[in-house]
């Protein structure tokens, strides 16, 4: 019964990092039409922008950190796998909650300084220091969130890992990151 | 506490976080931040989110899922196919014709792509097949699939040179065209290797039937279909050299050119949109999280004056320059033999970079040789990511041991261009330095 409602937690994390991590993948087309269109205005149009280059800079920022969460889900933080990839199921998930200190240790400390940053930002309704000058404060915002998302997928994972460890099964594997979306257990 | 038993310390509990499993972002970021809370006291802390903007928003950073979006929409095209076809019918005749036109094809696909997965794999699927078929050995076969593949980070673009130029702050346009007249080197020492082999031994790779030679008009009319993207490649690299776009600008219009000759191609689907933004994008993150880690350790270490101390501890060694660059070269060449690319430049650059500079070494050169033990690390056994993308795609007789056969020679060419490029520098700088920036 516990573990259903369990299921549904993590589910629900797992949905907002795919979502997150897909969405902002988008923004990579965006960086590249962006870019074009600055070299097009400055050759052919003889008008350089003074957004495209800055702008595509807070669009990758924007991709990357939403990106993190969406990364963990799907494995794909890389590793090295000279000892680690020869374990069984079972030792790996103890050597992963043994690590996952380490993961919230840097990604807590990361958590804490970028929300202090955030708060000072939207006090100051800071701007960027540049010509163009947009305001800065909502790409704190997004990269709070994006470190919100990995904290939480760091702790989706640090559950599983904890089951993996005692039942020596992997019970509560995560449908989306199999790609199994629309279907119950 | 002195910064060299610090230093021992940090390294001990990265390697032993490595070794656990934890990705290297994470690895190396918890390192920086147990070294900022003990020499600093929590507000050091700071210097993440620092970190972590001045990173994200690095204008040289932003090329890396453009150029990878560029090389997966031209793959999607069918780009491979209509190359392996002109190369056949150009160069099957001749003996050992076949793997040597893989090498040359890798080149281009270099050129397309900065990774070395590009090459190796659709190389794996479109090559291997047909030389096997036309009884080509199989080391050869093998071989000059994983070795040309490697290519692909010193032919420009390179991930590998985005990501040294970011934390090194080399100019991304010197690297990648430092890097042309090295590849060109590396791919002819392994063209003539092939060649010189396959007419002392034809049995290695004979030519290909009479009854399946074309004529030259139907040969002229093969070169139509891979006109567009290898125009789109000079295009691309052109306007870099010439310097009319940044490196950046460049990865954008590659990529919107590589889109058109899709179009043309008649290839452009929502999937192939899909699935070629979501490879760009995985790549991009995980390279990003890890410069975060990489830059976070690297700062907090110069911030406790560590760079100085190492640089004293060299120097106080009172050894030629030259022992030390071939120290570097050794330590980088065994750790390409476990830890794959990336790590092995997160690792090793934050003591690398200021002690080449030190040294007096040109930024760009090292950045080259640094690019070619990138290679190597791509293609020296036990763990050489090109082998196991080999092993991925090679059909079932074939075992990792035949993989790891075939590769051996071609270590020894890129060693021995490796060497070339130590002892004639201006290989790597002629280019660079004819630009007009």
């Amino acid at each position: 019964m516990k573990l259903k409602y369990l299921r549904q937690v993590l589910g629900a994390i797992d949905a907002a990092s795919d979502w997150a991590g897909r969405l902002s993948a988008y923004l990579i087309p965006v960086m590249m039409l962006i870019m074009t269109w600055e070299v097009v205005a400055r050759y052919l149009l003889r008008q350089p922008t003074i957004w495209a280059m800055e702008t595509s800079q807070y669009l990758f920022l924007a991709t990357t950190v939403l990106g993190g969460g969406y990364l963990l889900l799907h494995g794909g933080h890389v590793n090295v796998a000279i000892l680690y990839g020869r374990l069984s199921t079972r030792i790996r998930a103890l050597f992963d909650v043994a690590t996952s200190f380490f993961f919230f240790l840097f990604i807590g400390a990361l958590l804490r300084s970028t929300w202090m940053n955030t708060v000072d930002a939207v006090v100051d309704l800071e701007h960027s220091p540049t010509y163009w000058g947009p305001p800065i404060y909502p790409v704190y915002i997004v990269m709070t969130l994006g470190v919100v998302l990995l904290l939480l997928q760091g702790l989706a994972k640090l559950i599983r890992d904890v089951m993996t460890a005692i039942t020596g099964k992997e019970e509560l594997s995560s449908r989306v990151a199999a790609g199994r979306q629309d279907q119950e257990p | 506490m002195s910064i060299g038993i610090v230093t021992a310390i940090l390294f001990i509990l990265l390697a032993l976080l490595l070794l656990t499993g934890l990705p290297l972002a994470f690895g190396l970021g918890a390192t920086a931040v147990v070294l900022a809370l003990w020499e600093m006291g929590p507000a050091a802390l700071f210097l993440l989110t620092t970190t972590a903007f001045s990173s994200w928003t690095s204008y040289t950073l932003v090329a890396l899922p453009l150029f990878v979006l560029m090389a997966n929409f031209l793959a999607r095209s069918g780009i491979a196919d209509d190359l392996y076809e002109m190369m056949y019918h150009w160069m099957g005749s001749l003996k050992g014709g076949l793997a040597m036109g893989t090498v040359l094809i890798c080149a281009v696909f270099a050129a397309m792509s900065g990774v070395s997965a590009a090459g190796t794999v659709t190389m794996g699927l479109v090559a291997l097949p047909s030389m096997l078929r036309r009884n080509y050995r199989k080391d050869i076969a093998l071989g000059c699939i994983s070795a040309g593949g490697s290519l692909g980070i010193l032919i420009p673009p390179s991930i590998i040179m985005i990501v040294f130029a970011s934390l090194s702050g080399a100019s991304v346009g010197k690297l990648f065209m430092a890097g042309v007249v090295p590849g060109l080197v590396i791919c002819a020492l392994f063209v003539a290797y092939i060649g010189i082999r396959a007419q002392l031994q034809p049995s290695i790779g004979p030519s290909i039937p009479e009854d399946e030679k074309i004529s030259w008009s139907q040969k002229l009319r093969l070169i139509k279909a891979v006109i567009f993207p290898v125009a789109l490649v000079f295009l691309v690299l052109g306007t870099i050299y010439t310097g009319v776009t940044t490196p950046t600008e460049a990865s954008a219009i590659g990529a919107f050119g590589a889109l058109i000759c899709a179009a043309i191609k008649k290839s452009l689907s929502w999937t192939m949109l899909k699935e070629s933004t979501i490879e760009a994008f995985k790549l991009s993150v995980m390279v990003g999280w890890i410069v975060l880690g990489a830059k976070s350790f690297s700062h907090i270490y110069a911030a406790i004056g560590a760079g100085g101390y190492i640089l004293e501890l060299i120097s106080g060694l009172e050894v030629s320059s030259w022992l030390i660059l071939l120290i570097m070269q050794l330590i980088l060449f065994l750790l390409g033999m476990f830890i794959d690319p990336i790590g092995i430049m997160m690792i090793t650059l934050p003591v690398f970079l200021p002690l080449s500079q030190e040294l007096g070494f040109d930024l760009i050169w090292f950045g080259v040789l640094f690019t070619v033990n990138m290679e190597l690390a791509f293609i020296t056994p036990p763990f050489g990511m090109n082998l196991f993308y080999m092993k991925g795609v090679v059909p079932p007789g074939i075992t990792m041991g035949d993989i790891y056969r075939s590769i051996l020679p071609f270590i020894l060419l890129e060693l021995l261009g490796l060497i070339l490029l130590v002892l004639f520098p201006e290989l790597v700088l002629w280019l660079p330095n004819l630009m007009m920036r």
